[in-house]
């Protein structure tokens, strides 16, 4: 359907516009480099209420939200930090990406868990290799549970 | 019209989209019937062509950021219209602003002295803009003798409202009297 406008140069540059900013085409390298970021930004902040690598700014005797899921049990504490972590990138993945992103990761959901949690891991093991196997499961699992949850319920776009 | 009575639910079909062509694709539909109105709306409001392309951007960027909020059972124009306006009171504010450092940025950059009036050439402006003896005493106080609000109050027994009212007036008388340019 073409547009009434007069000056339809102008209807066309702007719808454009709005195309390429609303419907952006997916450039998947820039993505997972915005993926990276937004997930470091968080992993950043998660760590300054975590006493676990020496991070936390809560280190007389106040252990933040660990105090909170310590209480449970060490198992719920570690299923809690990969819940958390994850939980929030997928947020704050659902604030900031465009919709023709929120697809791409849809569409390479697998991909994206396995990688994400492979390179969190690697991290967490490159500033503390003692990590425990059976710990690192849990929270292996908690994070995998998240990030699966929000792509099954949470995201309003399906697989294009 | 024939959009109000034929047209379908467009921003309906964008509400229930489940994918980005879908959604790209009502809108646009959307965008086609309607975005005549709204660059419309932004020149005869006075806007720029920029600024008005910058309008029809925002507009349809809120139409499908706020898609959700629409309610089937309202028309379609009015949703749009509510968008505009609102999104409109920005741009023209902005408009305004950039205007006004625009003319102010000229005075600056000006060279000539016709620019800097001499008092005698204020005071042909003011007999110009048809102000009366208390209105000149008045402007003359506030912008010659530099007195604040209250202090011209208390010196003509007026309330601090009222001269503020009455420069305000005097002033506007100016502007619609002075020669263009001045």
């Amino acid at each position: 359907m073409e547009p009434k406008n007069s000056d339809s140069n102008s209807v066309k540059n702007v719808w454009t516009k709005i195309q390429s900013d609303l419907f952006p085409v997916v450039n998947p390298l820039q993505l997972i480099g915005k993926i990276t970021l937004i997930h470091l930004g968080l992993l950043s902040l998660i760590l300054t209420v975590c006493p676990q690598f020496g991070f936390g700014l809560f280190k007389n005797g106040h252990y933040g939200l660990t105090s909170i899921f310590m209480q449970v049990s060490h198992e719920f504490c570690q299923l809690a930090c990969g819940v958390l972590l994850f939980g929030s990138t997928a947020f704050a993945l659902h604030l900031n990406l465009k919709i023709t992103e929120k697809e791409w990761l849809v569409r390479n959901q697998m991909a994206f868990i396995s990688l994400s949690l492979f390179l969190t891991s690697s991290l967490f093991w490159m500033i503390a290799p003692d990590i425990y196997l059976f710990s690192y499961v849990i929270w292996a699992a908690g994070g995998a549970a998240s990030l699966w949850a929000y792509f099954e319920f949470w995201t309003p776009v399906k697989s294009a | 019209m024939t959009f109000v009575t034929k047209a379908p639910n467009y921003l309906l079909l964008l509400k229930t989209a489940t994918t980005s062509d879908q959604m790209s694709e009502a809108l646009k539909l959307f965008y086609n019937e309607t975005s005549h109105l709204v660059f419309a709306f932004g020149r005869k409001k006075g806007l720029s062509l920029e600024n008005t392309e910058d309008l029809v951007q925002t507009v349809y960027t809120q139409i499908y950021r706020k898609r959700l909020q629409y309610l089937e059972t309202h028309s379609q124009l009015a949703w749009l219209y509510i968008i505009t306006r609102s999104e409109a009171k920005d741009a023209f504010k902005a408009e305004k602003i950039y205007r006004g450092y625009l003319e102010d940025y000229s005075l600056f950059l000006s060279q000539n002295s016709d620019t800097h009036p001499s008092t005698a050439q204020e005071r042909i402006v003011l007999d110009q803009a048809d102000l009366n003896e208390r209105e000149k005493d008045l402007l003359e106080r506030r912008y010659q003798n530099d007195e604040d609000f209250d202090e011209i109050a208390k010196a003509l027994g007026m309330s601090s409202v009222s001269v503020r009212k009455a420069i305000s007036r005097a002033l506007a008388k100016i502007k619609k009297g002075a020669p263009h340019g001045t």
